[in-house]
């Protein structure tokens, strides 16, 4: 279903229109005061690197500029003298420069900005600053990485860990470090690395983020109301921009933790102006199996919990006896970061971006010796099987910019992004006789499921700054996406054989406007998708207006579309293996209409911020394999809709010795889906009430206390109301159960707290780190999941809880 | 930044308390009509079993039967009075010798209970044809080792091809004291319980039968019966996901469980024996 815009919409955008064009205008005709523009760079002074999305404010009055990827600003029609710029990059020591503006304008200015620290016995020691910092833009946030370190984490800094402490972003799972924003699913959320969509972000069947902190520089988030330079997502954006590498001197960096280990390593090009980094990460639980491993994997795989994940509840015995106990699986996961970046000129800088993340589990079995024989023979017998299970993202980008004069900037992007998923399970038995009948020698079988998503994307940007009222961006997007699902057995049966492959072409144009005091973004989307042969029109607006000073009020409305679905396959033997499919003219692409006001408090040492959104989900997909009537694949996919809406708070304390934030979100998430619950609304089940979450980071000298506690009423699920017996044709009597009204239910509160210490140490030669950090200090047991086991009479239930008390630590070299 | 930290602790401690309320991991409810219906093609009409179901967290261990309701079978709008069969059994049975159960019969079953009425429909399969058999008779040696999907010495039947069509087999061993074939394999002898078996519902129209598949010498029997739509959900149904759990499907309106036809082929013998 297409959503229509009225001709309502239409008079309101000509008005618009033709006010921009108006307003400007006359208000200069009214002025007469010589003015020229005000650009610059931003970048760290340590690394030379520049620093995306700084701001930069005209200081006494409402006007600034937000820098570029490049870390380019652009401040247009200064009055002519003297004034001053104050710069600010979350992490980094804020900055006043005095500037004398002449009517031919300046060179650009250099602005060098030195991470915020302390000194120690005459030495300074990087401060852990804030870590987070709320945009101006509604619902938008700049996380800096290399602040995440401190917090309590498994051994990894997990940038989407620390994100899932956001208000309005759910992250009371400990399986699951995808984001459910506003009630949306991970799969609706644009994750953008240097331009490349990654469509699989997490390690370890979700424990783990897939990017690496040591090779991002810069994150923004969009929780919702996103401009219209993004687009083919309904929830959010998270723009990941990688490091360049340091400009001035070679660096290494090496850690460690109980898990993995990773290294850095960062040079300024020999031969011409330019950087290089690379950033590597590797388990090593493929050798070496430390408690803390064997602790997560047997919770991820549900070991913990006497079982394979999502334990099946009826139907005959789950034999796990002795053949299963005489193996142990292998898995690691690694992933690869490395940028190049060359700058012939200031204004022309090339960036080619590589990643790549996998995951891999080896569950092979290997019985050859068991003791399996013929009775009276000498005959022996072979089992063996391979169960190979890999997945992950293959990524790269090619970029130019260039800085065509003071006001006019393009980029264009060419990225690749495949996304694979392989299993491939054989089974295969070898029986030695000592003589030659010609009984069974052995048999095979095989069963193999890929899945795989291509995605080509070709994109131009342009940013010009029009005048001081008006800055256009406006861009082209081609796609193809190619999406693959086979799943098979033996060679010859194939179960499902997915193959699609299409083209979508976008535009989009977007006008910030400054009207008066008011910062308003009008802007509209439109996507051709060539798979059901229709144009998509998106139109988004937003605004700022300041109240006073500290006080802001914000709001945000637009249209959003999806044209790729995130099947989650439930799998009853194994982990759930979810595949993309592209969407067509059966499984339409999902729509969303978001609707966010917000009003915020700020000065220079808290915020207070509060949001209201609403959102509304159409062309929603649910996917079962059982829950059929006929054999036709598409058969077994519901669509449906879903309205989310919710209140969030945020609280941050952003100076001084303790600083960190308390959020709370209230919120709602229901889906209707004719096939289900009567055709009646029912709780999506990562549906929460209430979430908090607190986040304190105390730094005493050298020594960092961080401490993170989470709380989140319990997520929804279906309870089965009553048991009832049925005898099958063969004579076996199989146990049913009467489900109550679809996730009516709601597992225990969820509760954690972690904490972390570490300390800093400073050498001529090296710098180091070295931390403890604790999960779950209190061994509170969150239940994941109820497990049913129908084979008994009553019913039988066990809680299968998330991780318990689980410490860790880190210890991390930076070479000089 | 005390005041900040004692916010925090007090918050931990608040939720702490809060949380320990515990909801029932069931779902409140009440008891259900469950039917078990299934008639057969040509044969008497004594398939029919109603029970109660089981509320969970409930002291009892079986399902409580219902010998007190009213059951029906209508069939060409007339109405057939089904009696309880003796005993606390549930089940229910025709008497009567005027209702045949044949191809294309459309049958409703009502049965009023507790002042509440749970009907169903079904209708009679066409029975599978031209069922053919490969071979009639079976060799397994001695030291058969009893495992293989790759053994090449199997029966196979066929029947025509139906689309949307499915079926089950069912292979009884007829002896009454049959000798069984000696497993060498990892799970053991044979037992008794195995002498018979049944498909699993398939939409194939072939069923190859292996030497791994049977448990005895002698004379079998097979039967292909084609089952309706509501069989195979039923079937399907049998195992769930328990994270995301879904009514199990049943054509069963205002109760559950299962209200169906079946029709079988012609009876078909075959020999399995010891290989010398």
């Amino acid at each position: 279903m297409k959503y229509q815009l009225g001709s309502g919409f239409n008079r309101i955008l000509y008005f618009f229109v033709f006010l921009s064009f108006v307003i400007p205008g006359s208000v200069l005709a009214s002025q007469n005061v010589k003015s020229s523009n005000i650009k610059g760079y931003v970048k760290e002074k340590e690394s030379g690197e520049p620093l995306p999305h700084a701001n930069v404010i005209l200081k006494g009055t409402n006007r600034g500029a937000t820098a570029n990827s490049d870390g380019y600003f652009v401040i247009v029609g200064v009055p002519v003298g003297k004034c001053s710029l104050e710069v600010h990059y979350i992490g980094y020591e804020s900055k006043v420069i005095e500037v004398d503006n002449k009517p031919e304008g300046l060179e650009p200015l250099q602005i060098e900005m030195e991470a915020k620290a302390i000194l120690i016995d005459g030495v300074k020691i990087t401060a852990q600053a804030e870590m987070l910092e709320v945009a101006e833009h509604i619902s938008q946030y700049t996380i800096a990485p290399r602040q995440l370190s401190m917090l309590p984490n498994m051994g990894e800094v997990d940038i989407f860990r620390a994100v899932q402490l956001l208000p309005g972003i759910s992250g009371a799972n400990d399986a699951e470090s995808g984001l459910y924003v506003r009630g949306g699913t991970p799969d609706q959320n644009l994750i953008l690395f240097d331009g490349m969509t990654i469509y699989h972000v997490d390690h370890f069947f979700g424990f783990f983020s897939a990017f690496n902190a040591n090779a991002i520089k810069d994150m923004q988030i969009y929780k919702g109301g996103f401009p219209a330079e993004y687009g083919g997502r309904v929830s959010s954006v998270v723009n990941l921009t990688g490091k360049r590498g340091d400009m001035n001197e070679p660096k290494l960096g090496v850690g460690a933790n109980l898990l993995s280990a990773h290294l850095n390593f960062e040079t300024p090009l020999p031969w011409t102006k330019g950087s290089f980094i690379i950033a590597g990460r590797r388990s090593y639980t493929d050798f070496i199996e430390s408690p803390l491993y064997n602790s997560i994997y047997n919770f991820v795989t549900g070991e913990d919990n006497g079982g394979a994940v999502g334990g099946r509840v009826t139907g005959g015995q789950w034999n796990r006896g002795i053949m299963e106990s005489m193996f142990k699986p292998s898995f690691y996961f690694y992933d690869l970061n490395a940028k190049l970046t060359l700058m012939p000129s200031y204004n022309n800088i090339f960036a080619f971006s590589f990643y790549n993340g996998k995951d891999n589990l080896d569950n092979s079995q290997d019985f050859s010796d068991l003791p399996f024989r013929f009775a009276e023979t000498d005959s022996d017998v072979s089992l063996s099987t391979t169960d190979f299970t890999k997945w992950g993202n293959l990524g790269g980008s090619g970029s130019w910019s260039y800085q065509w004069n003071d006001r006019l900037h393009t980029d264009i992007n060419l990225a690749y992004s495949n996304y694979f998923s392989q299993h491939d399970g054989t089974t295969n038995m070898d029986v030695n006789l000592d003589d030659s009948t010609s009984n069974v020698r052995g048999f095979s079988n095989a069963s193999e499921e890929d899945n795989s998503l291509t995605d080509i994307t070709l994109k131009l940007n342009s940013e010009w700054h029009i005048n001081r009222f008006h800055e256009l961006k406006s861009g082209l997007q081609a796609s193809q996406l190619e999406a693959n699902y086979t799943s098979s057995l033996n060679d010859t049966t194939n179960i499902l054989n997915l193959e699609d492959k299409t083209r979508q072409y976008s535009f989009y144009a977007q006008d910030n406007w400054k009207i008066s005091k008011m910062d308003f973004v009008l802007g509209v989307r439109t996507t051709y998708y060539e798979e059901t042969q229709e144009n998509y029109l998106e139109p988004r607006v937003s605004l700022v207006y300041p109240l006073s000073e500290n006080i802001k009020l914000k709001g945000a409305w637009g249209y959003y579309y999806q044209f790729i679905h995130r099947i989650v396959n439930e799998n009853l033997t194994n982990q759930s293996r979810d595949f993309w499919l592209l969407a067509d003219e059966d499984l339409e692409p999902t729509f969303s209409e978001h609707r966010i006001v917000g009003l915020s408090y700020e000065n220079d040492r808290f915020l207070l911020s509060v949001e209201g959104y609403q959102k509304d989900l159409d062309n929603l997909i649910e996917y079962s394999p059982r829950f059929r009537r006929e054999a036709d694949y598409e058969d077994r996919f519901f669509i449906g809709t879903g309205k989310a809406k919710g209140l969030e708070f945020l609280g941050q304390l952003k100076k001084g010795i303790l600083s960190g934030w308390l959020s709370y979100t209230l919120g709602r998430v229901d889906y209707r889906f004719p096939a289900f619950n009567d055709g009646e609304d029912f709780p999506a089940s990562h549906d929460r009430r209430h979430e908090i979450n607190t986040v304190a980071k105390l730094n005493l000298g050298p020594w960092t206390f961080a401490s993170t506690w989470v709380y989140a009423s319990g997520n929804a699920y279906t309870a089965p109301e009553s048991q009832y017996f049925l005898e099958m044709l063969d004579g076996e009597i199989v146990s049913y159960i009467h489900v109550g009204d679809k996730n009516s239910n709601r597992l225990p509160d969820y509760h954690r707290l972690d904490l972390s210490l570490s300390r800093q140490f400073k050498g001529e030669l090296v710098d180091s780190e070295v931390g403890l950090s604790v999960f779950n200090v209190y061994n509170h047991k969150n239940v994941w999941y109820r497990q049913y086991n129908l084979n008994t009479i009553p019913i039988s239930i066990t809680d299968v809880t998330m991780l318990g008390f689980t410490p860790t630590l880190f210890v991390q070299f930076n070479l000089k | 930044m005390k005041k900040a930290l004692i916010i925090v602790i007090a918050l931990v401690l608040l939720i702490s308390f809060v949380s320990c309320t515990e909801e029932s991991p069931f779902a409140p409810g009440i008891s259900e009509v469950v039917v078990q219906a299934y008639l057969f093609a040509g044969e008497p009409i004594d398939d029919i079993k109603i029970t109660s179901t089981l509320l969970l967290g409930s002291e009892d261990t079986t399902a409580p039967p219902i010998n007190d309701a009213d059951v029906y079978l209508i069939k060409e709008g007339k109405q057939y009075n089904l009696v309880a069969v003796p005993g606390d059994s549930g089940y229910y049975h025709y008497s009567g010798s005027d209702l045949e159960v044949e191809e294309g019969d459309s049958f409703e079953i009502n049965i009023s209970y507790d002042g509440e009425i749970s009907k169903a429909e079904t209708v009679v399969p066409p029975p599978p044809e031209n069922v053919e058999i490969s071979d009639t008779i079976l060799y397994i040696s001695d030291d058969f080792f009893g495992w293989g999907p790759s053994d090449t010495n199997n029966i196979e039947i066929t029947w025509d091809a139906v689309t949307s069509a499915m079926f089950y087999i069912t292979v009884n061993n007829l002896e009454t004291d049959p000798e069984s074939i000696e497993m060498n394999g990892p799970f053991g002898d044979g037992s008794d319980a195995f002498r018979n078996f049944i498909s699993t519902p398939t939409s194939s129209n072939s069923y190859q039968m292996r030497r791994m598949n049977f448990t005895h010498y002698g004379k079998h029997l097979i039967k292909i019966y084609r089952i309706n739509q509501e069989y195979a959900d039923l079937y399907i149904s049998r195992t769930q996901d328990t994270r995301d759990l879904n009514e199990p499907l049943s054509n069963i309106e205002n109760g559950l469980g299962i209200f169906s036809a079946f029709n079988s082929s012609d009876s078909i013998y075959f020999y399995v024996k010891k290989e010398e």
